[in-house]
């Protein structure tokens, strides 16, 4: 046989691209009742051991990563025809991650809403809905808090099984508060006293040295929540309607944001309240001075350099793992010129994937982790406030234990529980395309925070750029 | 016995019945069975997804879905989007200010490096050393290196002048400065490269031009620049596609920000793949960005004949 240089590039070439296409080629997919994703679905009984993959964080608090390991560990030992393969990536990756597993045609059973919120994986039709196996397994939503099924609920149909369900408050640091003879902030959400006002009266108190940031001590840092919510609905308005609150607000029931009013008064006053902590009365850090804390620290407040600072209460695992040297508590949000101490709710949610091999034993896992042992563990362990009720009481003693933790009992339930009594979702756990919206405000707001235009210039570029979004 | 038969390690294969190849064939069969191993990876990593990006950039893809064709609607949605322009300027004026400012530098700290002076080799190492961290890493150190309270470079600054120093990064004047800066930090493998290219100019040169009277100044620009011209040429190519690639100092030093003053091209193709879950748009812009690098090259190698000198020929 004679074989030229041509003949054998030729079947060279042949023989790399069959390589390549078939591992291109999606691999043969195993039998599956996985549902159309956006479609109900029909739990069949689960057959012969499965692997479930799982996707989860590696980037934060240990404790998350231990509740992630002894949670599968417990579920295989309790369901031996299913095993749990942990897939662990940090945030910053975590899309990606999630996509290329899809593009790979190996989507993982479960994954969480940590980088966006559910409407951004249900308009990309990525998750499953879960109501046939509510139904079928008669699962109860009523012991979850209602603001968490809410949340995750478009359409009447569930999308998600929350976890953690957390309030945004003050956290503050009591030892600067005494050391300024400032008062403490209450632990009553219903307290009209604690409102702007006796929030830049107490952080006027407890800044000093603010000349040398080495040695600065802030007052306050008050965190604005996605698109200034937090800010603006104290004001009585909400960027995504000009009729008022978020209750005005269709987008946050729909999912689709159809109108945007940042230029309205209320949203240029607030921030102009907001830029004046800072650069008038600096009883505020500047963006850049709380960067740095965050890059020594991981979280400015841990500094011990910061009196108050609004954040959800997902920070306690931070504080469980700081060995603080100082007392710290927690407050209400303030009630804001409108007489508004409305609280942005965030919730982590664990999903069912769309596509996933193996639905049913995913759906079980998911069950497991959100509403059974996992969710008990969780609730003790990682520092995140679950959404199921009846482990309130497990996460309240895990937060009674924190290094210098300086509240009673009764007022720490006060502000958790109370903050969900008049609370909403935060717009980033419910909206589509909410990573779009959020690099849009905080490239926009840039200037603004640091006094590099004038506020009202800079909430109309805030505006056109919402503007454009929406109309894209 | 003739030496192709010693050096062929396969006579006995290729003499059998079925195969009587001559030299030069079995010369192309084994050349083939080398290479085979990096051509077959080449069409599975990087052929194959070039092929899939580039039907992708003609459909809607989020990867979780089918790709639905809709034809050069990802390139029209393109054209019309501000962050895309702005993304384009924000990658381009930094590739204007960074290349030209990285030659000539990384030039002179080779002719530096040159030098016979005591502790030479360790000081190669210190300016090389920059090229293999990460830029994850010592994008970590820049932030803390540009801060306006707390950061090195202010402080220096208000040492020597005893002006307060910028926002670097948080300002749209400074972050442009700020991240070429620290994009220089890294130009230790031009300087090596450089450094190699100027031992490799014959002395007899030199000796030759300073016999003749030559200046330093002469000996510069009529031996050593045209000499180490094509280690410029590549240096200005890989420089040219690095700037314009530009990412990772960027999504950890300043996430494009503020409002998108420092916004780079491939930020913004990782934020539409990745965020946005638009991965048809985003091989949109992968395949806009591969024809522009390749129009550059180009252009850059069709003007590399008027000043590149090539010592044994072309």
């Amino acid at each position: 046989m004679k074989l030229s240089r041509r003949d054998f590039l030729k079947s060279a070439t042949i023989g790399a691209a069959g390589v390549a296409l078939a591992a291109c080629a999606s691999p043969t997919p195993a039998p599956t009742t996985a549902p159309k994703a956006g479609e109900p679905t029909k739990p069949p009984a689960p057959a012969g051991p499965v692997t479930i993959t799982y996707l989860v964080r590696t980037d934060i608090q240990p404790t998350l990563i231990k509740w992630g390991e002894q949670t599968v560990d417990e579920f295989q030992k309790k369901n031996s025809n299913i095993k749990v393969e942990m897939v662990g990536v940090p945030w910053g990756d975590y899309n990606a991650k999630l996509l290329a597993m899809y593009a790979a045609g190996t989507p993982p059973e479960v994954s969480a809403n940590y980088a966006a919120g559910f409407g951004t994986f249900l308009v990309n039709k990525a998750i499953t809905n879960l109501d046939d196996y509510i139904k079928a397994d008669k699962v109860d939503l009523n012991v979850l808090e209602k603001s968490a099924v809410d949340s995750v609920t478009r359409d009447g149909k569930l999308w998600a099984l929350p976890l953690a369900n957390q309030p945004m408050v003050f956290f503050y640091n009591k030892d600067l508060f005494d050391q300024a003879g400032a008062k403490i902030p209450t632990a009553d959400w219903t307290d009209k006293s604690w409102n702007h006002d006796a929030f830049v009266t107490a952080s006027k108190a407890i800044s000093k040295d603010m000349d040398d940031p080495k040695k600065a001590v802030w007052g306050s840092v008050y965190t604005e929540s996605h698109f200034g919510t937090l800010l603006f609905w104290r004001y009585g308005v909400d960027p995504l309607n000009n009729q008022g609150g978020p209750d005005k607000t269709a987008a946050y029931k729909t999912g689709k944001v159809t109108e945007v009013f940042f230029d309205q008064p209320k949203c240029i006053e607030a921030m102009q309240w907001l830029v004046d902590l800072t650069h008038k009365l600096k009883v505020s850090p500047r963006t850049s001075d709380t960067d740095a804390l965050n890059q020594a620290v991981g979280w400015s407040f841990l500094s011990g350099r910061i009196g108050m600072f609004s954040e959800g209460t997902w920070r306690l695992g931070d504080i469980f793992k700081a060995n603080l040297n100082f007392k710290w508590g927690m407050a209400p949000l303030p009630f804001g010129p409108s007489g508004s101490n409305l609280c942005p709710i965030y919730n982590d949610s664990w999903m069912l994937c769309a596509k996933s091999k193996n639905p049913d034993a995913g759906w079980k896992f998911l069950k497991y982790v959100g509403l059974e042992e996992g969710a008990k563990l969780y609730a003790e362990v990682t520092g995140f406030m679950p959404a199921k009720k009846d482990l309130f009481d497990l996460f309240y003693d895990s937060v009674m234990k924190a290094k210098g933790f300086s509240m009673t009992r009764e007022d720490m339930i006060k502000v958790f529980t109370g903050g969900f009594k008049d609370a909403f979702p935060t717009p980033g756990k419910t909206i589509d395309r909410f990573p779009e919206f959020n690099t849009a405000w905080n490239q926009t707001t840039a200037p603004i925070k640091n006094a590099e235009v004038k506020v009202e210039e800079g909430m109309k570029a805030v505006q056109a750029k919402f503007k454009s979004l929406v109309t894209s | 016995m003739a030496v192709a038969d010693q050096i062929s390690p396969s006579k006995s294969f290729f003499r059998g019945r079925k195969f009587h190849l001559s030299l030069e064939k079995q010369e192309a069969v084994w050349f083939y069975i080398f290479i085979a191993p990096w051509l077959i990876a080449f069409c599975i990593f990087t052929l194959g997804p070039m092929v899939a990006s580039l039907y992708f950039a003609f459909t809607k893809y989020n990867a979780i879905q089918p790709a639905e064709w809709i034809g050069v609607r990802n390139f029209i949605s393109l054209y019309n989007d501000p962050v895309f322009w702005k993304s384009i300027k924000v990658t381009f004026t930094f590739a204007g200010i960074f290349v030209p400012l990285n030659l000539v530098i990384s030039l002179f700290l080779a002719a530096m490096l040159n030098l016979k002076v005591p502790a030479m080799r360790l000081l190669r190492t210190v300016y090389y050393l920059p090229s293999v961290l990460p830029e994850v890493v010592t994008g970590l150190v820049w932030i803390w290196i540009f801060n306006p309270d707390f950061g090195l470079l202010n402080y220096i600054i208000y040492l020597l002048t005893g002006i307060k120093g910028p926002n670097w990064l948080g300002s749209e004047a400074w972050v442009m400065p700020a991240v070429i800066i620290s994009a220089l930090w890294g130009m230790g493998s031009g300087v090596i490269i450089f450094l190699a290219s100027l031992q490799g100019v014959p002395t007899e040169l030199y000796e030759a031009a300073e016999l003749d009277g030559a200046s330093v100044f002469d000996r510069y620009f009529h031996i050593t620049i045209p000499m180490i011209s094509p280690v410029i040429l590549f240096n200005l190519l890989m420089g040219t596609i690095g700037a314009l690639q530009t990412f990772a100092r960027i999504y950890v030093m300043t996430s494009g920000g503020p409002n998108y003053a420092s916004y780079f091209y491939n930020l913004y193709l990782y934020t539409n793949a990745f965020s946005y879950f638009r991965l048809g748009l985003a091989s949109a812009q992968a395949w806009i960005l591969f024809v522009v690098i390749m129009a550059l090259t180009m252009l850059i190698l069709r003007t590399s004949g008027r000043w590149v000198y090539y010592a044994g020929g072309r």
